[in-house]
């Protein structure tokens, strides 16, 4: 957990000095995706609000974006396996073109592939570690 | 059935919690704490920012930093000559008057430039680390060495974000140095402007200068006249149009500036 809100650090600080890319969200995408768990909406809550006051955005805005965002994948786990590589790929690109229009941000297509491009390879990463036990279920056949 | 309640619950319990704040922070009950925040937060940032500025720059000494510098310089002094001559000329016609209020420059530093990919695509907006409380409004022009950055869109108690002159929300009258020719300058993203709403008639080309017309309020807020904005790269000149158009490109490098100076009034 303390890694985790280490990481989330790191990238809060970059996103807000030196790039535009939704590195947070990003995170808090394949956080849901392999932990499926309730804490990350009041985390990504407060995450959101030091977005927001970094960014001179109206507080608020980055915490409903992220929050209605992770809802969204969470109910889509109800229907659909959502541990794999092609809705990892896709739900970033779409949730950051939903982003990067929400705030205004230039460069929408180039930015959501790249930003999808960087959550599928974190996403291989994080799979690869075999940390969630979710190899299997995400295509990595082993024997 | 139990664990999706659960998620709709806590969705339901934070959504509406960030909602109640984004309302109140529009209203603008929330800019004290909001400050606070980011007077916290900020050294941090603006550190991340200064040390990636560095690493990313590392040749800032080079041959071409050096002549950019120097054409930036001889561009000022064309500008001052012009800007005299016309002075000089107003003051032997006993005619035309020149006002001139007195300016109050801020320094600021950079403590945020986000951007596609750091170090090489041009940042759309500065964070500044002067808020109200130096004075700042929204609305102030922001300069480097006599050379329009952008306006003041947001500012709150300690912290300032400024639409840099290339940022597509961006736009202001202009004229040109040599022709005084006038004009609209738009921001295109990246390094570059549009030239719009120049008349036909009109004597422009390649390698003029652009500079503002000056569109300041009685509150002295907009931006004063004569500051450098770029250069014409290119001229779209078709007699079928109204105006002719051309591309302008900004004499500084936005992701190389470490501190900014505010127009205070």
């Amino acid at each position: 957990m303390w890694f985790f809100v280490i990481l989330i650090l790191i990238l809060a600080l970059l996103q807000t000095s030196v790039t535009t890319l939704p590195l947070v969200f990003l995170l808090f995408l394949n956080a849901a995706v392999v932990a499926k768990k309730t804490w990350i909406f009041p985390i990504a809550f407060l995450t959101g609000l030091a977005l927001d006051a970094l960014l001179l955005n109206p507080l608020g805005k980055t915490s409903l974006f992220l929050a209605i965002f992770l809802f969204i994948i969470l109910l889509y786990d109800k229907k659909f396996d959502i541990q794999t590589f092609p809705f990892v790929f896709l739900a970033s690109f779409i949730g950051s073109f939903a982003y990067f229009i929400a705030f205004q941000i230039p460069n929408v297509f180039t930015q959501a592939t790249a930003s999808a491009a960087i959550s599928t390879l974190s996403f291989w990463i994080l799979v690869g570690l075999n940390r969630f036990n979710i190899k299997e279920k995400a295509g990595f056949n082993e024997g | 059935m139990a664990k999706k309640e659960n998620f709709t619950s806590v969705f339901l319990f934070f959504a509406i919690l960030a909602l109640i704040i984004f309302t109140l922070s529009k209203l603008g009950f929330l800019s004290l704490p909001a400050s606070i925040a980011q007077k916290a937060l900020s050294p941090i940032a603006g550190s991340v920012y200064s040390a990636f500025n560095f690493f990313s720059n590392p040749s800032k000494d080079s041959t071409i930093s050096k002549i950019k510098e120097e054409n930036r310089g001889l561009v000022k002094k064309i500008v001052s000559q012009s800007v005299l001559q016309k002075e000089n000329s107003a003051l032997a016609d006993q005619f035309a008057t020149t006002s001139v209020r007195s300016q109050t420059l801020l320094t600021a530093k950079i403590v945020g430039a986000p951007s596609f990919i750091p170090g090489v695509s041009n940042p759309q907006s500065l964070i500044i680390d002067r808020g109200t409380k130096d004075n700042v409004k929204v609305g102030n022009a922001v300069i480097y060495k006599d050379n329009l950055v952008g306006k003041v869109t947001e500012a709150n108690l300690y912290f300032s974000k400024i639409d840099l002159i290339t940022s597509p929300s961006f736009s202001t009258t202009v004229k040109i140095l040599r022709s005084q020719a006038a004009g609209v300058i738009k921001g295109k993203g990246e390094k570059q402007m549009i030239l719009d709403n120049v008349l036909q008639s009109s004597d422009i080309k390649v390698s003029d200068i652009i500079l503002t017309k000056g569109d300041q309020d009685i509150k002295g807020i907009g931006f004063p006249p004569d500051l450098t904005l770029g250069k014409l790269i290119s001229v779209a000149k078709k007699p079928s149009n109204l105006f002719q158009k051309g591309e302008v490109v900004s004499l500084l490098d936005f992701s190389n500036l470490s501190t900014v100076f505010v127009i205070r009034y």
